[in-house]
């Protein structure tokens, strides 16, 4: 990060498009238009299109503001954008949430064709969900329709949206967290390989996927940058309504994974649940966080008592099928305070691409004004060997303050865990929690959980 | 649409199994390939490129094949319903004419 003594930094993670790129001076992001894309931006405002997408709510609205650019050479106009609260990344998303960032990519490309314009790219990092929607966040993304050509960013739909959500729905939905490792979307060989072979009778992947994949190959060592002269607008249409109906046939339920049923297999009975509730409400009432960061949050039923108090919430949990319900019932709801992510705390997001600045780690993305952590310390100390320090150091990174359940080892689940294996976690016990803990953070508050055993702590973190 | 599933797969496998015997024969390798080679430079090649974002000669290619089949799927969609919008029209009117005047 290239940082200026008056706390100015351009994003590590803005320099693909020589259109413009981000910068953040005194805690304020902006983007910098540069003179190249002055036409192009131009055309977006005039058009009607820019008013089209912010009204839809498909485009993230910005204002053009009178501040110092941070590079004044080529510089056109800056605009802030407005604030996401947290950014995520396609591969910390259920099946459904790549499915509408997918879906709402092709309705601003239709938008934009409507509007003479187009989108010059489809990358799914272009996509944030911001009040419980998918937006793009680019507002470089937009050209100038070229009459004749090819849509540009075919491949990379293809390679950002189309080959992951296949291969999470025909084939296993983990394959989703390939992602990861692919940041610049999934190469269509690799996605063509593993599907199963019956897509091969689907119109929309056989064409899109696996001859996609084979024209490539085929072309690889050809040269580039053809630009026919025949492409048809209808061509064009063609094929932005065959990508949609492809995505949208795509389809996954949630069933039979990790923690489908969890809650209804606890050992505690309704209102032993209810007064859990309260309590938990009760205490982030008294933390009065401005952000809160549910870790293990399953189906999201605790994050939704802190964004029922209209505090934005991120809901993460390991099990897709876990998010993907949590997801589900936010969009059905309309509940725009939840954010549900996919987070496997043993081994979470790190910081990604170029010189490992492109994509921030899921810590880089903090601080949480209170982190929830309910039954989740015996799934990190037994589960995962993890000594009760780590735990709480690392707890202690991610926010100032934090609500967290200890789960005794006489209960039904801990139990469960250690049943088919030998007891060697002699510090498990509610003293070895508080001991540990204790050099991290103030115990603020004890509460007990009726006929459980168990008991939920509210604590500030000491640093 | 009536399309069988996977008819552009087999569509291009059959396409390019004939065209590399084509490509074999004395007339392909004296008269046909200069020619074609001239004409694809001037069709095809770019008058100018700005794109950041290199689309892929592969998926280029992919897109000219099927966007003329899909694309072709548009265009008799729009003329169809040009036409029953014309006979919707020509026989609302017609029903119309008949209604009685008060």
């Amino acid at each position: 990060m290239s940082q200026q003594p008056d706390n100015t930094s351009i994003s590590p993670a803005s320099f693909r498009d020589p259109s413009g790129f981000v910068f953040t001076r005194l805690g304020k992001l902006y983007r910098q238009i540069n003179l190249r894309f002055k036409e192009d931006y131009d055309k977006l405002l005039s058009s009607g299109l820019y008013r089209a997408l912010a009204d839809d709510r498909l485009l993230l609205p910005h204002d053009e503001v009178d501040v110092q650019p941070m590079i004044s050479d080529g510089c056109y106009k800056v605009i802030e954008p407005e604030r996401i609260l947290m950014i995520s990344y396609p591969y910390e998303w259920c099946f459904s949430q790549l499915k509408d960032a997918a879906l709402a990519t092709l309705r601003i490309q239709q938008k934009a064709l409507e509007h003479g314009m187009s989108l010059k790219d489809a990358s799914a990092y272009n996509i944030q969900f911001h009040k419980g929607k998918p937006v793009l966040i680019d507002t470089l993304s937009f050209e100038t329709l070229k009459p004749g050509k090819p849509w540009v960013a075919y491949r990379q739909f293809c390679q950002h949206f189309l080959a992951p959500l296949a291969l999470m729905a025909k084939k296993d939905i983990r394959l989703g967290t390939l992602l990861r490792n692919y940041i610049d979307g999934l190469p269509l060989d690799l996605a063509s390989r593993l599907l199963p072979s019956i897509t091969r009778f689907s119109f929309s992947l056989a064409a899109h996927i696996h001859l996609h994949a084979t024209t490539q190959l085929h072309f690889a060592d050809k040269s580039k940058s053809h630009e026919p002269r025949s492409f048809s607008h209808n061509a064009m249409i063609g094929i932005i309504r065959s990508l949609e109906r492809a995505v949208s046939k795509l389809s996954w339920e949630p069933k039979g994974t990790e923690w489908g049923d969890y809650y209804d297999n606890t050992n505690y009975d309704d209102s032993a649940f209810t007064r859990k509730k309260e309590t938990v409400a009760d205490l982030i009432r008294k933390a009065n966080p401005s952000l809160v960061w549910d870790l293990g949050a399953n189906t999201g039923v605790f994050s939704s008592l802190s964004a029922e108090m209209g505090i934005p919430t991120i809901a993460f949990d390991i099990d897709p099928a876990a998010v993907e319900k949590a997801y589900r019932s936010c969009r059905r709801g309309q509940e725009s305070n939840i954010l549900p992510l996919l987070m496997d705390l043993t081994n979470p997001s790190p910081a990604l691409g170029w010189a490992n600045e492109e994509r921030m780690s899921i810590l880089q993305r903090g601080p949480a004004g209170t982190v929830l952590a309910l039954a989740l310390i015996h799934h990190l100390a037994i589960s995962n060997n993890l000594p009760m320090e780590k735990i709480a150091a690392f707890l202690s990174d991610v926010g100032p303050s934090l609500i967290i359940e200890f789960v005794p080892k006489t209960d039904s689940q801990v139990e469960k865990l250690l049943a088919t294996r030998e007891d060697v976690f002699t510090d498990y016990t509610e003293e070895g929690f508080l001991k540990a803990f204790s050099t991290c953070f103030h115990i603020l508050k004890t509460v007990p959980v009726p006929q459980s055993g168990r008991s939920i702590y509210l604590m500030g973190s000491k640093r | 649409m009536g399309f069988s599933p996977n008819l552009l797969t087999i569509c291009y496998i059959v396409f390019s199994k004939q065209v590399s015997r084509f490509y074999q024969t004395e007339l392909f390798m004296r008269r046909i390939a200069p020619a074609a080679t001239l004409l694809s430079f001037l069709v095809l090649f770019p008058s100018e490129a700005h794109a950041y974002l290199d689309p892929g000669t592969g998926s280029f290619i992919l897109q000219m094949v099927i966007g003329a089949v899909l694309g072709g799927i548009v265009t008799i969609g729009l003329f169809w319903k040009r036409i029953s919008s014309a006979f919707k029209n020509f026989f609302n009117k017609r029903g119309k004419g008949n209604e009685p005047t008060a």
